[in-house]
């Protein structure tokens, strides 16, 4: 079965980019632009891994981290969280975020950190 | 018997001349009551022999200082046969003054005629100078308590001229924590009346809104350690006048026996100062946020197309092109508004006047703004044959910014409606976007310089600067910028601007 990644941003063309770079490793995509509904959005989309942007409509990235790390159907789905920012370190750190990427980020190191963390939950 | 009597008359002479009192008779039976007799003390006091006094009238003692008041008093006593005694100034041979206590006291016959007048005086000079120079002494003194009184007097005033002028609250307190003083700033402040407060313990005053744990125990056990402290800050909800952040500066004072340990308390209202950096510092957060946004599309994109030219592919380029070349353009105008921003705060904006056809610009900015949304549907009715006098490009930017949030709040609906109207000698052109609508608690605030919807809410990213720009440049042409909107159901920005007539 294919890998499925859920990017929650709401810029169109940063997730346009993010998504590109899911589907050149060959996993599948999903997008949401907003995060009034993320359990129920995760839930329908059963995704291997998160890419969550802080700054978002609804109830914004780190509330969304924080309530998918605390629900047992969700916790254990990797988040990759990101941000233009500032201190947005700090944030992420003290989140329950699997990893961090700072705006603008290098593809590369995306991409590093999605191979590392999409397989983390098979055995 | 004549022994005996002589005897005693020497008895007598000897026992007055030992005596340190000058005693002098004068025989009242002869016209003007020459001196018959004088003691040793008296010649000594005066400094003649009783040969040069016997025989004159007491009087001249007085030598030429002959105006004295109590001369009326000896006169008097002498005319109606009574005793008296004053003091008066009397000279000695060598000419200086002495003060002479004098008693006169009258010796009458057995048919109660005066036949001598007995005087006993004693040189009160030293006396009198001690009386005199305490008298001097007395006056001195009460002249410099006078001044230092009237001193103390103006220094309170001048004193507490300060303490009223003050643009801060102040406020006394007793070791116990009972209100001694309020100056006027704080009465005017917290609007109490000091009556109220006065006497009363901090902790009871204003509904306990002073009964701040923290504070107390700032006053009562941190104060006696740390003297005075320095920026204490209090955010309460006070009686009155609601929410406020305070920033408290506390000396403890022991001025004498009176003022043992007292309190100075000295209040700063940092409310609005804090409002408004907090809204800088949003201000800045959104800025770079919004900044990075575009630079992270443009980064991804450039090396998405090196990827690219590395692998010799040449599909797909296109897209990644403009996706980039999009975003810059967005950075720039955002930088642009940046400007605007910060040129319109400092009013160094020139602003052209001219006859503006709201038909043109509408149609120019529309042209441009639909094709940035070009899956988006705009929808243009009304009569926009009106002509304003502005300045062209300001005008626009202010239509401009209006459908670009329009569009960018309605990613579902895709719909924008521009209804252009005359309203009385106004132009107005509203707006009407389909998307989540706002608040009615943020209608005013989102046209604040750095107002952002609260973080819990994060629609609105980006849209403070455009609406306050908009907002600026509208009031300069003397219109109205506002907004009508709720939550889902979408929002009519409006605009007026003056008609050229």
């Amino acid at each position: 079965m294919n890998k499925k990644v859920l990017i929650f941003e709401d810029d169109s063309a940063t997730a346009e980019l993010s998504g590109i770079i899911v589907s050149q490793l060959g996993f599948e995509v999903a997008y949401r632009s907003e995060t009034n509904d993320v359990l129920n959005d995760v839930l329908i989309e059963k995704p291997d891994l998160i890419i969550m942007d802080n700054w978002i409509p609804g109830q914004g990235g780190l509330l969304s981290v924080e309530l998918l790390k605390q629900t047992s159907e969700t916790s254990h789905i990797p988040i990759i969280f990101y941000s233009a920012n500032t201190d947005f370190a700090n944030l992420a750190t003290s989140s329950k975020a699997d990893a961090y990427l700072i705006k603008p980020f290098n593809l590369t190191d995306l991409e590093a950190m999605i191979g590392r963390l999409i397989f983390s939950n098979d055995k | 018997m004549p022994e005996y009597a002589k005897a005693l008359s020497k008895i007598f002479g000897t026992a007055l001349d030992a005596s340190f009192d000058g005693v002098v008779i004068t025989d009242n039976n002869q016209p003007d009551n020459p001196i018959i007799y004088c003691n040793q003390a008296f010649c000594d006091i005066t400094g003649y022999s009783m040969d040069e006094i016997v025989g004159h009238n007491c009087r001249f003692l007085q030598a030429n200082d002959r105006n004295q008041k109590v001369r009326k008093t000896i006169a008097a006593a002498v005319k109606e046969g009574k005793s008296c005694q004053v003091d008066i100034r009397n000279y000695k041979k060598d000419g200086s003054l002495f003060w002479n206590e004098l008693s006169i006291s009258p010796v009458h016959d057995e048919n109660g005629n005066i036949t001598h007048f007995i005087g006993i005086q004693n040189d009160i000079s030293r006396r009198k100078q001690a009386e005199h120079n305490l008298n001097l002494e007395r006056e001195n003194l009460e002249k410099r308590v006078n001044e230092r009184t009237k001193e103390l007097q103006e220094h309170e005033q001048f004193l507490k001229g300060i303490v009223e002028t003050i643009r801060e609250s102040l406020i006394v307190l007793d070791p116990e924590l009972n209100i001694a003083l309020v100056n006027r700033h704080f009465e005017k402040f917290f609007k109490v009346n000091s009556n109220e407060l006065v006497d009363h313990k901090l902790t009871d005053v204003l509904e306990g809104s002073w009964d701040i744990p923290e504070l107390i125990n700032l006053l009562r056990n941190v104060l006696p350690e740390h003297n005075p402290f320095e920026d204490f800050e209090v955010v309460h909800d006070f009686p009155y006048i609601g929410n406020r952040r305070l920033m408290l500066n506390a000396s403890q004072i022991t001025v004498g026996e009176t003022y043992q340990n007292w309190i100075l308390l000295a209040m700063e209202d940092v409310t609005e100062r804090y409002v408004i950096e907090k809204k800088k510092d949003d201000f800045i957060a959104i800025a770079s946020h919004e900044m990075k946004t575009p630079i992270t599309v443009v980064k991804g994109n450039l090396q998405l197309l090196e990827r690219m030219l590395n692998k010799g592919e040449t599909d797909g380029y296109q897209p990644r092109l403009k996706q980039a070349t999009d975003s810059l353009e967005n950075l720039s105008r955002l930088i642009a508004n940046l400007l605007d921003t910060s040129m319109l705060t400092s009013g160094s904006t020139r602003r052209s006047s001219e006859v503006v056809s709201i038909a043109e610009i509408v149609n120019i900015t529309l042209g441009e703004v639909s094709e940035v949304y070009s899956d988006h549907d705009f929808v243009l009715y009304g009569n926009s044959d009106l002509n304003v006098v502005g300045d062209r490009s300001q005008l626009s930017q202010v239509i401009t910014n209006l459908l670009t949030n329009a569009a960018k709040y309605s990613k579902d609906t895709k719909q924008v409606i521009l209804h252009i109207g005359r309203v009385g000698n106004f132009a107005k052109i509203s707006v009407t976007d389909t998307g989540i609508g706002i608040a009615k608690e943020n209608h005013k605030r989102i046209f604040d310089r750095f107002y952002r919807v609260s973080a819990n809410d994060n629609n609105y990213f980006g849209a403070g600067i455009g609406l306050y720009i908009s907002q600026q440049i509208i009031s300069d042409h003397g219109g109205t910028i506002w907004v009508e909107s709720e939550i889902g159901q979408g929002s009519v920005f409006s605009i007026t601007i003056p008609l050229s007539l």
